[in-house]
């Protein structure tokens, strides 16, 4: 259980053979090569880039680029396998072999493709931007861009736009009967005209334009043989344009969809590669001489033996392995090792941090209480069943690499303590026990006064005792975690080898929460209030004592001790913080309750039973899928808190570094057989 | 005018959805405005993104929860309401109040710790967790809210409905 043990090694041998070490210790991703200076410092400088083989950047373009042509047929095998290629590890090596020689004319391809792509569509949107400009000049007999001035008239070309426009164009015809307007076109908040008049008026009629923000057109020829030719030709050759432009267009599409069939080998060869790179860049860690190598590494040290063995047999002594100690203040990274039920929620730690050297790993001691937390904080069986439902198709039937598939079966579990939880609080769906068929519900009669409640269910969040007892039970659940934390401190203490520490801080505490607990609650455990209140004040006479003990100030350690007392009302707000755990179990029940209700008011307000059965199917499954996601989401993230904040806050660090052993990383691929 | 309570009744319940509703937005807004802005440059960060997002989206809905419990004490969900003394009216206000308000300010101020995790998970994708669970700590207050105003919202006694007035 926990951290595993990991042992420091370094691996000599004849560089003969190491191409097929590096290879097979690849394949079995057991160690974590780590650099060592002062063997670099005299490595011979063999290293050689390949750089230009391992272009991984332009395979990932390509697999991007193709993808969306790719056969839609196979979208549910792509979800459950997260867009990876599910093969044999042979028929990927197969094809490798057969699609590496036409890679790099395919990759080629597919960038001039793509480049026609993005040119044809802003070449497109230019030929937009301009039919939109002429098309309201379309009855323009002038020639595009010809001269607008003669000896004795002037001309303007433009838009009037607002709604005073039919004011303007009065007024222009009032200024002169040598005034020529003619309106070319309109549009819902413009008009187009073209105005021409002697040049003797041209200043005042510049001012009534600017009066009414007359503006001018863009009379310019982008091309010098567009110059003088009539606004219905240049939109004619805009169309031959257009045409031109969208045929070079599908060819690139046809082009790309053509080689879509090729995205998986791609994705293999992208795979391939970054192993290589991988490979490629150890370089960089190893010595190397003429005629030998040497690294160091990490490693579990139960798998060293059998590696020892291995070299032993495939190198005949020409490789060897050591086992060596790590230097001084080096870490070990940290790898984690639970049971079936903890293993999952090491995806919780690692949210919060891996445990350092001298961490002990909270897996185990969370894992518990995060099951019961998201139970009682979603408690409702219906969201329970559904959460549990599409974890298990996924975890049967998908194809995930293995930390996502630990963290579905956390996901999993979730959902199992969720149906516990429903039963217990009595959640289904948001449905009120009174409104529930017979099979469902117990009738309990005290008191002359009948309750209803769900089969199973201990007790109704919503009235009488019913939320004192929640609110209780989640206090009472902080309370205990509380309490284990202080003591994970102690164990984490003592083993760390500082037992005086253990005993003063953690230890004085523990014993002063226990003892005010049961002074507490003497009543109903049943224990004497005396005793209890007597072992209370003997543990904080303790605290009070031990607290300023690293003050070196003899009149200081006292005043330091009654100062270290009123770390209480931080035990306090931590115990309160477990309210959420209620909060969140009623908020679930409450919004679904009232999806129901939502549901069936509106639905019986429908003109028509069907129609109001629809309305209110669609209401419940639009307010539930709702009320899922964000109760889902407070569950997690609530009961995820309850431990970093809380529980870590009273023994854990988590400054560790992963476990990260040199091994074959699968983005793109996924192999059957685990061989 | 308020002899009857179930003014001041309707009152809170629209006080706490309103306000509740209102954290929630300006908190989401504020994280989405800039998990969009993060996303035109990592998309395939969303999922981290969404989660974080959609975290001060539950102000919102403890402010419904309890409109809901308020209007559901003075049995405003359908039949003849029930008798509501001032007296319980006030307390029902303030119930909604407390959720309101709590719902508003933590709501804003989660959205700008989402926000500032948004931009920090699009520079390292492994300080999500980490992200989230700064987000969250402010939802604590939002939480206590709830529970004050759930607390108030029991101890409220209304007489059975007045036929016929």
């Amino acid at each position: 259980m926990a951290k595993v043990l990991l042992q420091k090694i370094r691996l000599t041998g004849l560089r003969k053979h190491y191409k097929l070490l590096m290879q097979e210790l690849h394949r079995k991703g057991v160690m974590e090569i780590v650099e060592t200076p002062e063997l670099i410092e005299h490595s011979l400088q063999r290293h050689e880039d390949h750089f230009g083989v391992f272009d991984l950047a332009r395979i990932d373009f390509a697999i991007r680029l193709l993808s969306p042509y790719a056969l839609p047929g196979k979208k549910l095998e792509s979800l459950l396998s997260g867009g990876k290629l599910v093969c044999e590890e042979s028929e990927a090596k197969n094809r490798l072999k057969e699609f590496s020689p036409r890679a790099e004319a395919l990759l080629d391809s597919c960038e001039k493709s793509e480049e026609i792509l993005v040119k044809t569509e802003n070449e497109q949107q230019k030929i937009e931007r301009r039919r939109a400009l002429l098309v309201p000049y379309k009855s323009l007999l002038v020639g595009w861009g010809s001269a607008l001035e003669t000896d004795q008239t002037i001309t303007w070309i433009g838009s009037l736009a607002g709604s005073n426009v039919g004011e303007c164009i009065e007024k222009l015809a009032l200024i002169s009967h040598l005034v020529d307007i003619k309106i070319l076109s309109q549009a819902s908040d413009r008009m187009f005209v073209r105005v021409t008049a002697l040049k003797s008026l041209e200043e005042e009629i510049s001012r009534l334009f600017s009066e009414y923000s007359f503006s001018e057109v863009e009379w310019s020829c982008e091309e010098s043989d567009e110059e003088g030719r009539s606004v219905s030709a240049l939109l004619k050759d805009l169309n031959q344009q257009e045409m031109a432009c969208k045929k070079r267009h599908e060819e690139a599409s046809v082009q790309l969809r053509g080689m879509a069939s090729e995205v998986e080998n791609f994705k293999i060869l992208y795979d391939y590669n970054s192993w290589r790179k991988r490979k490629n860049d150890l370089q960089y860690k190893i010595f190397q001489s003429e005629y030998l190598f040497a690294f160091e590494a990490w490693m579990p040290e139960k798998a060293v033996s059998s590696l020892v063995e291995w070299t032993e047999n495939i190198f005949v002594g020409e490789v060897v392995l050591d086992r060596i100690e790590a230097k001084e203040g080096e870490e070990a990274p940290t790898l984690l090792q639970n049971g079936a039920f903890s293993k999952p929620f090491e995806m919780i730690t690692e949210m919060y941090g891996i445990p350092g050297a001298k961490d002990i790993d909270p897996t185990p001691a969370l894992s518990p209480f995060f099951f019961i937390f998201f139970g009682l904080c979603l408690s409702d069986v219906g969201y329970g069943g559904l959460l549990t439902l599409i974890m298990g198709i996924a975890l049967i039937f998908g194809k995930f690499p293995s930390n996502l598939r630990n963290s579905f079966r956390a996901m999993l579990y979730c959902g199992i303590a969720t149906i516990i939880g429903g039963v217990l609080l009595g959640g289904y769906f948001g449905m009120e026990a009174s409104k529930a068929p017979g099979f469902m519900t117990t009738v309990t009669e005290t008191a002359g006064v009948s309750t209803v409640l769900f089969k199973g269910q201990v007790l109704n969040p919503m009235e009488g005792d019913g939320p004192m007892t929640f609110l209780a039970l989640a206090l009472g659940l902080g309370m205990i975690q509380l309490l284990f934390g202080v003591f994970l401190e102690i164990v984490r203490l003592w083993k760390n080898g500082q037992k005086l520490d253990a005993l003063c801080d953690p230890g004085a505490w523990l014993f002063f929460l226990i003892a005010l607990v049961g002074f507490a609650l003497a009543a109903p455990l049943g224990l004497s209030a005396a005793l209890m209140g007597k072992l209370a004040i003997a543990g904080a006479v303790i605290l009070v004592l031990t607290q300023g003990r690293s003050q070196k100030n003899w009149f200081l350690k006292p005043v330091m001790g009654v100062l270290g007392l009123y770390n209480i009302t931080a035990y306090l707000s931590d115990i309160l913080s477990y309210s959420r755990i209620m909060a969140l179990g009623l908020a679930t029940g409450v919004i679904g309750m009232a999806m129901n209700l939502t549901a069936s008011v509106l639905g019986g307000l429908m003109p028509h039973p069907v129609l109001g059965f629809i309305v209110a199917v669609l209401i419940l499954l639009f307010g539930h899928s709702l009320n899922f996601f964000l109760s889902l989401l407070g569950a997690f993230v609530h009961s995820g808190r309850l431990q970093f904040i809380e529980f870590f806050g009273k023994f854990y660090e988590g400054s560790g570094k992963k476990f990260s052993p040199f091994m074959r990383a699968k983005k793109y691929l996924f192999f059957n057989s685990s061989s | 005018m308020f002899e009857s309570g179930l003014v001041l009744t309707v009152v809170g319940a629209a006080f706490a959805a309103v306000f509740g509703g209102l954290g929630s937005c300006i908190g989401v807004g504020t994280a989405g405005t800039k998990a969009a802005g993060v996303l035109a440059e990592r998309p395939e960060v969303f999922g981290k993104l969404l989660l974080i997002t959609a975290l001060p989206g539950s102000q919102g809905v403890y402010g419904l929860l309890v409109a809901i419990l308020i209007l559901m004490k003075a049995n405003l969900l359908g039949g003849p309401a029930a008798d509501v003394s001032f007296e319980a009216g006030a307390l029902l206000l303030f119930a909604g109040v407390i959720m309101g308000l709590s719902g508003l300010f933590s709501g804003w101020f989660q959205g700008k710790v989402a926000a500032g995790a948004v931009g920090a998970i699009g520079r390292d994708e492994s300080v999500s967790g980490k992200g989230l669970v700064l987000a969250v700590i402010i939802e604590t207050y939002a939480i206590f809210g709830l529970l004050a105003a759930f607390f108030i919202w029991l101890s409220v006694e209304v007489g059975a409905p007045v036929f016929g007035a």
